[in-house]
């Protein structure tokens, strides 16, 4: 301010930003005023009649009263003119507000695409000072390969005088291009030459969001695509399961009736080694057939949609342990099931759990004069958890993580057949319930497997 | 009296072996046709193709048939024979390999008399035969004859 005439100060305000609104004249342009007006009063003291005395009280009187009354009038003026001159002021900050800080850049082109007039936020957007913007062509900040995008535009503007949008890269001073948006409609300046002015906003976080827009668009048509591939695949992992439980089935049944027909058609020309290797054949033939059973029973498990229902869990096992106390006449097995065990969930794979966990509790335990089994829940932390007990010959905890693995066994076959795929069975079953399936036991203490049965509640 | 025929729709030729000796060992010594595929056993059913100027009305007292079979398969070949009023009421046992629902399903509606599914041992294949001889020839009474039923003049034949 200090290195501002007033004069200057005042012509320009928006030259200083800091300067108040409302701000009246200061002291000092008082001060200066005043001098000025005693030295034109001094000179046009001539005016001032030298007869002074020579009036008479009544002239006297009159030439007071006047001077009251043009003292006045000036009064009234100066007050007239400060106010005046505040509403300038506050006018001129609000054309500062207006204009210069506004959120986009305003420009006023000639003809010929010179920058006539710039707002301050069209100076930022270009990153650089508005002095630096005076007379240059806007074209000097437009990035070489949309140059003939903004000329076209350009050109169309002044050819038709319709208002013209277009979007292209400026450059700005020590940083990367930017997107803008540039609108532009024709006008005539205050000398009558024709210019365009222009408004140009930075678009990069509406291309940003647009681009996002797309990506999400390019995103959810891929999971579409996967999600097709996903489900042909599947179709064809199903064709592949239809195979296998045709085709292969198809040779092994062969493998096991012929050999069968030889030892029956030709047993009395073998010796006994031959009809044990032929023995051997058809267990092997059968072994496979109940591994590509379990196989298939693991994949269909898998792809099942489950229908959940209540279940009556208690029912279900007497059924199941029924028919095991039928499969094995010679053995003495004693089931303890709860009664009035019940939950949500489908019934046919529940019943592929219950038949594997007795299944194996009776397998494991046919070593016991007695064997006893048991179905049973307790509550947990308030979750129902479902057990099958035995009195097996049990398994070492260490090994306990293999147990629900496909093919992993934990005994000899010859000892314990069965395909190493039950469990595994048994574990995704529950998992697609939304359950948790885990083991405890103790070699020779037999067995304990629990589950849950996911957000399904016992009714 | 000529014992009725059994139709064997079976491509694979160890099957069909192990299929014919299954039926020895239960005692069925009725005639034994084999289609290996599902274009010969229509053309048998309706005297056609290999099979032209067969007496039709001739059915055979059980069908038993694949699934997967070449040219017409076996689900194709059930449709046709239910479709049909001179076979649409024949017994048709599906002998198959295959355990799959949706297979078992759309064979049932389509109005199969049993699915039986082919064990891998020899013994369980035997003795499903053997069952099966015992009921669809022995104790089952065969349906009456469709033709005969739907045919207008029949009753005056009578």
């Amino acid at each position: 301010m200090s290195a501002m005439t007033p004069e200057h100060a005042r012509s320009n305000p928006a030259a200083d930003p800091s300067r108040g609104r409302r701000g009246s004249l200061p002291a000092d342009s008082e001060r200066a005023l005043r001098k000025r007006a005693e030295a034109v009063a001094g000179e046009s003291a001539g005016a001032i009649p030298e007869n002074l005395e020579a009036l008479s009280p009544e002239a006297a009187r009159r030439a007071l009263h006047e001077l009251r009354v043009h003292q006045i009038e000036l009064e009234m003026q100066n007050v007239e003119l400060r106010r005046t001159q505040e509403e300038l002021e506050a006018s001129r900050a609000l054309y500062f507000d207006l204009y210069d800080l506004a959120p986009v850049g305003y420009f006023t082109l000639s003809e010929r695409g010179l920058i006539l007039e710039a707002n301050l936020t069209a100076a930022q957007l270009l990153g650089v000072a508005r002095s630096a913007l005076a007379k240059q062509p806007l074209s000097r900040f437009i990035l070489p390969e949309d140059q003939d995008i903004h000329y076209r535009h350009y050109k169309q503007l002044l050819e038709t005088g319709a208002p013209q949008a277009w979007e292209l890269r400026l450059l700005r001073k020590d940083a990367a291009p930017f997107w803008a948006r540039v609108e532009a409609t024709t006008a005539l300046d205050a000398d009558g030459a024709s210019v365009c002015r222009v408004v140009m906003s930075d678009i990069t976080e509406r291309l940003r969001a647009e681009q996002e827009i797309r990506w999400n668009a390019e995103l959810e048509q891929r999971v579409r695509s996967r999600t097709a591939a996903l489900e042909a695949a599947n179709q064809e992992l199903e064709a592949f399961a239809y195979s296998v439980a045709h085709d292969l089935r198809a040779p092994l049944r062969g493998i096991d009736g012929w050999s069968l027909a030889l030892l029956e058609d030709y047993g009395a020309h073998l010796d006994t080694q031959a009809r044990e290797h032929l023995d051997r054949v058809r267990s092997e033939a059968q072994h496979m057939g109940l591994l590509i059973d379990d196989l298939l029973q693991l994949s269909r498990v898998a792809r099942a949609q489950i229908v959940p229902r209540a279940v009556d869990l208690t029912a279900l096992a007497h059924t199941i342990t029924a028919r095991l106390q039928e499969e094995h006449p010679g053995r003495l097995l004693e089931f303890v099931i709860a009664p009035g065990l019940t939950s949500a969930g489908d019934a046919h794979l529940l019943e592929i759990v219950l038949t594997n966990l007795l299944d194996n509790a009776v397998k494991f335990t046919h070593a016991r004069a007695q064997a006893r089994i048991e179905f049973g829940k307790i509550e947990q932390a308030g979750e129902s958890v479902f057990f099958v007990r035995d009195n097996g010959v049990g398994f070492d905890m260490a090994y306990v993580g293999m147990l629900f693995g496909t093919f992993q066994r934990l005994h000899k076959a010859a000892e314990f057949p069965g395909t190493g795929i039950g469990l595994a069975t048994v574990q995704r079953v529950i998992h697609r319930h939304g359950g948790r399936v885990w083991a405890d036991g103790r070699v020779g203490e037999g067995a304990s497997f629990y589950f849950t049965l996911g957000g399904s509640h016992e009714k | 009296m000529k014992s009725r025929t059994i139709l064997l729709i079976e491509d694979n030729p160890s099957d069909v072996g192990l299929t014919q000796r299954a039926l020895q060992k239960a005692h069925i010594l009725n005639n034994l046709v084999v289609a290996s595929d599902g274009q010969e056993a229509l053309d048998y059913l309706f005297g056609t193709g290999g099979y032209a100027g067969r007496d039709i009305s001739d059915l055979p007292i059980l069908t038993l048939l694949d699934m997967k079979l070449p040219k017409v398969p076996g689900l194709e070949v059930l449709r046709r024979i239910r479709a049909e009023a001179c076979t649409h009421r024949m017994p048709v046992v599906i002998l198959t390999s295959s355990k799959q629902e949706q297979d078992m399903a759309v064979a049932y509606d389509l109005g199969v008399n049993s699915y039986i599914h082919k064990p891998v041992d020899f013994q369980q294949f035997a003795e499903a035969v053997q069952q099966l001889g015992l009921y669809w020839l022995v104790l089952n009474q065969s349906p009456p004859r469709a033709v005969e039923r739907m045919n207008p003049g029949w009753s005056k034949i009578a």
